[in-house]
């Protein structure tokens, strides 16, 4: 039965594939049959190892051309070659729609899916995070995280649909960070996140990645399901979920 | 050799910034003389790199490696939200 008649969405999600051409040809027998398990695909950055042209081509070879709507982010392993313009082209060129503080709406049946993505950044959660105090350095780690917050936020609140889906790189809670040492919180994720994923009504799911060791579930503090989809952390292809009540009429 | 703080800091950032691994999510966990590299990877190519370029940078370290390939099957479960 498809979604359109179950009246829900169905969606697909895998981060941190880092795809080179050591990986080509790994995923692509069980992405075979992803548009028979779901409605569009996200991938949640961390595509690549270094962030290069090349990688960028292995991965639009590998989750190109599929079934379903492919949507994706870059994350900081897409960055670190300062190609990111270059690996967001090669994404496009092989049909993949790519997000950073932007959105994109797919209709699913009768159903406006508005989907935001950004990479976001660190600063840490309630209780330890970073703040912009002291030296140069330190202000703008912290401010840098805010603004890319809050052009995320911008991005969500945005979207002229009937249910909204965050996707970030880093993580909005740290819920999902369980498993991962303590210490690294405020490189995973940030608060300001979570705000901005909370500041608009409507959110059905946020979907991150970026924490190898964390764990999938978790809530933000207004209510949205969060789940970490890292390939470590899920442990298969890509999982999927199922919006249903936040399409549910109260 | 003694396997100590700056020992595994220097690892732990060979492991990120070494070009030929850049991975950021292997553990590492010190067993007996030596340390466990645990965590997984995307291919066993990348998985055979690591443990040699560790066991070059630090010749007279044990290194056992306890690193696996993540799995990529199709799932079998959708979670309802």
């Amino acid at each position: 039965m498809t979604s359109e008649a179950e009246g829900c969405v169905r969606v697909a999600a895998v981060g941190d594939v880092h795809l080179d051409a050591d990986v080509l040809g790994r995923y692509r027998p069980a992405l075979e049959h992803v548009g028979d398990k779901a409605d569009m695909l996200l991938l949640a950055g961390d595509l690549t190892r270094h962030g290069t042209a090349e990688e960028a081509r292995c991965v639009a070879q590998e989750f190109g051309g599929l079934a379903v709507p492919v949507i994706a982010i870059l994350g900081n392993h897409d960055y670190h070659c300062d190609q990111q313009a270059e690996v967001t082209k090669a994404l496009e060129d092989g049909g993949i729609t790519v997000l950073e503080h932007s959105g994109t709406v797919l209709r699913v049946g009768d159903v406006r899916v508005g989907v935001a993505g950004a990479k976001g950044f660190g600063g840490g959660f309630a209780g330890a995070c970073a703040s912009e105090f002291g030296e140069p350095e330190m202000k703008a780690f912290t401010r840098h995280g805010r603004e890319a917050a809050e052009r995320f936020g911008t991005a969500l609140a945005e979207l002229d649909c009937d249910v909204r889906i965050a996707l970030t790189h880093y993580s909005p809670v740290p819920d999902t960070l369980l498993g991962e040492p303590l210490e690294i919180y405020p490189f995973l994720g940030s608060y300001h996140l979570a705000q901005a994923i909370d500041a608009t009504p409507g959110v059905g799911l946020a979907v991150h990645g970026h924490a190898h060791a964390g764990s999938e579930r978790g809530t933000t503090p207004g209510g949205v399901p969060v789940r970490n989809v890292a390939h470590p952390v899920i442990k298969q292809a890509y999982n999927v979920y199922q919006l249903s009540s936040v399409l549910t009429p109260a | 050799m003694i396997i100590d703080q700056h020992v595994e800091s220097e690892l732990h950032q060979l492991l990120i910034e070494d070009a030929r691994i850049s991975e950021q999510g292997i553990r590492i966990v010190r067993a007996g003389d030596g340390v466990s590299l645990v965590g997984e990877v995307e291919s066993a190519e990348r998985r055979d790199l690591i443990c040699r370029v560790v066991a070059e940078a630090f010749p007279d370290l044990p290194v056992r490696c306890n690193i696996g390939l993540t799995r990529v099957q199709e799932p079998q479960d959708v979670e309802e939200l």
